[in-house]
């Protein structure tokens, strides 16, 4: 009896650590299910785009990183791949107060300023979305397959600099995962360091 | 005289633009946004031809810059180098930095002052001979926001006078930075690593009871730096337990870690990973 208990206890024990630990967003396995909304007030679900690419773009418009991309590479990757289907959605985890927050209208002027074409922009003050990926950096990019598998969590290249100048010569592994993926071939690059500034969460409660 | 005066202003006016628009020529130390870097020698001249340097952030409250591994964000100084024919330096040396936990993100940080040591060695026997050491820093530096910053620095050699009565105390400076740089561990310490699940668990073995302690990683993207560290007392020991990089694709071989344990004891530890 008192085995038995001590037996329940620590599988009970080895369960708990064991949730506790689980990677959230992990190569190979299917992409942590989210339902956000976007500057449109639409509700939208990784669910819904089953059967299509996805591209998840952190962003925050006054890092400096995010600003290096801003300057026309990244809105050339969005204008490409969504013209070949694949759903990009950028996520803005910043909080209220801090840099890089913004309402849904100001989301969209942005949009339209820089001529940023994403499908959809998702706004996650709250930072469920961005905690639930463990989005670390701005920008940090996630690629998931029409299966809702994730197949690329990292830097948006190869070149961790805040400099236009770096992107001529950069590796995109966005873009290198996504023609891998279509091609049906491994990804070379599943992962990488994800650089930028920290994502601007709320401090914990 | 009016109108001369308002040609004037316009003219002053002229002049300004075009200093502040034009590069600021190479210096020994340069003024940036929340932060001035310096280069710093720690003798007047190179000795045999050896000369120990440093490369000095100061920053205002507040701000930071990174170690060589920043963790989850941002990036360490990056230097390019003009050398004379035959000189060469040293990569940089990394103080031992702090561990920054902001809203559950972690990174490596220096605030207030660093300095980065590093050697030059000149190539030339005349120890006397005009030298000049051009480097172009960039580097992060942050807050709750970041700014990202460059300089282009020079030290030339001979100093003049004003640099050369400052040299004691940037020997003092680069000399203090040197003794703050992470060593292999003492002999005695003793380190194993074995991979569990989605965590590393990593055995410190000191020969005494150890409580508490913190681990830096020297390589990125290992370590997921935002997780707590979790440790255990061994009777001859400490035990840390440290959750795999989301980025981490296959276990490496070795471990390669700073250990920081009670009492100041800093050692750098090759932690092989059992299979």
């Amino acid at each position: 009896m008192r085995i038995t208990s001590i037996w329940v206890l620590t599988l009970a024990l080895v369960l708990v650590t064991g949730a506790l630990t689980i990677h959230a967003a992990k190569i190979g396995e299917p992409a942590p299910a989210f339902t956000a909304t976007d500057t449109k007030g639409k509700t939208r679900t990784l669910a819904s785009f089953k059967g299509k690419w996805v591209v998840l773009e952190w962003h925050n418009n006054g890092c400096p990183y995010v600003k290096r991309h801003y300057a026309g590479n990244m809105q050339k990757l969005q204008q490409d791949w969504t013209a070949k289907g694949v759903v990009w959605l950028t996520v803005i985890s910043s909080a209220p107060g801090t840099q890089g927050y913004v309402t849904a209208a100001e989301a969209d002027a942005y949009a339209k300023d820089v001529k940023a074409t994403p499908t959809a922009i998702l706004l996650d003050p709250k930072g469920d979305l961005g905690h639930l990926y463990e989005a670390r950096t701005t920008p940090h990019m996630y690629v998931i397959n029409p299966q809702g598998v994730l197949v690329y969590n990292g830097a948006i290249d190869n070149k961790p600099s805040t400099d236009p100048a770096d992107n001529a010569a950069a590796s995109n592994y966005v873009s290198a995962a996504l023609r891998e993926g279509m091609a049906g071939k491994p990804i070379t690059t599943p992962t990488s360091r994800p650089y930028g500034c920290s994502v601007k969460y709320a401090p914990p409660k | 005289m009016r109108v001369s005066s308002a040609l004037g202003v316009v003219l002053v006016c002229a002049l300004t633009a075009a200093t502040a628009s034009a590069q600021a020529p190479p210096a020994r130390t340069a003024a940036a946004s929340h932060v001035t870097v310096e280069l710093l020698t720690s003798a007047e001249q190179p000795v045999g031809g050896q000369l120990a340097c440093g490369l000095q952030f100061t920053l205002e409250s507040g701000w930071h810059i990174y170690w060589q591994n920043p963790g989850d964000s941002g990036s360490p100084p990056d230097t390019q180098w003009q050398l004379p024919a035959g000189a060469s330096v040293s990569p940089f040396e990394w103080p031992l930095p702090e561990r920054l936990d902001e809203a559950g993100s972690v990174t490596y940080v220096y605030r207030d002052r660093v300095v980065l040591p590093f050697a030059l060695t000149t190539g030339v026997g005349d120890a006397a001979a005009p030298l000049a050491l051009r480097a172009n820093v960039r580097w992060l530096v942050c807050r709750d926001i970041c700014v990202a910053g460059k300089a282009a620095l020079e030290l030339k050699f001979p100093l003049d006078e004003v640099d050369r009565a400052r040299v004691p105390e940037w020997e003092a400076l680069i000399a203090r930075a040197k003794r703050q740089v992470p060593r292999p561990a003492a002999f005695s310490w003793k380190a194993t690593a074995r991979a569990s699940g989605d965590s590393f668990v990593v055995d410190i073995t000191t020969g005494q009871f150890e409580q508490g302690g913190t681990i830096f990683p020297l390589d990125v993207s290992q370590i997921d730096d935002g997780a707590p560290q979790r440790r255990e007392s061994l009777p001859a020991g400490v035990r840390f337990t440290l959750r795999k990089s989301q980025q981490l694709v296959k276990d490496p071989a070795t471990l390669r870690l700073v250990v920081v344990l009670p009492g100041g004891r800093v050692g750098i530890v090759d932690a092989p990973l059992s299979r």
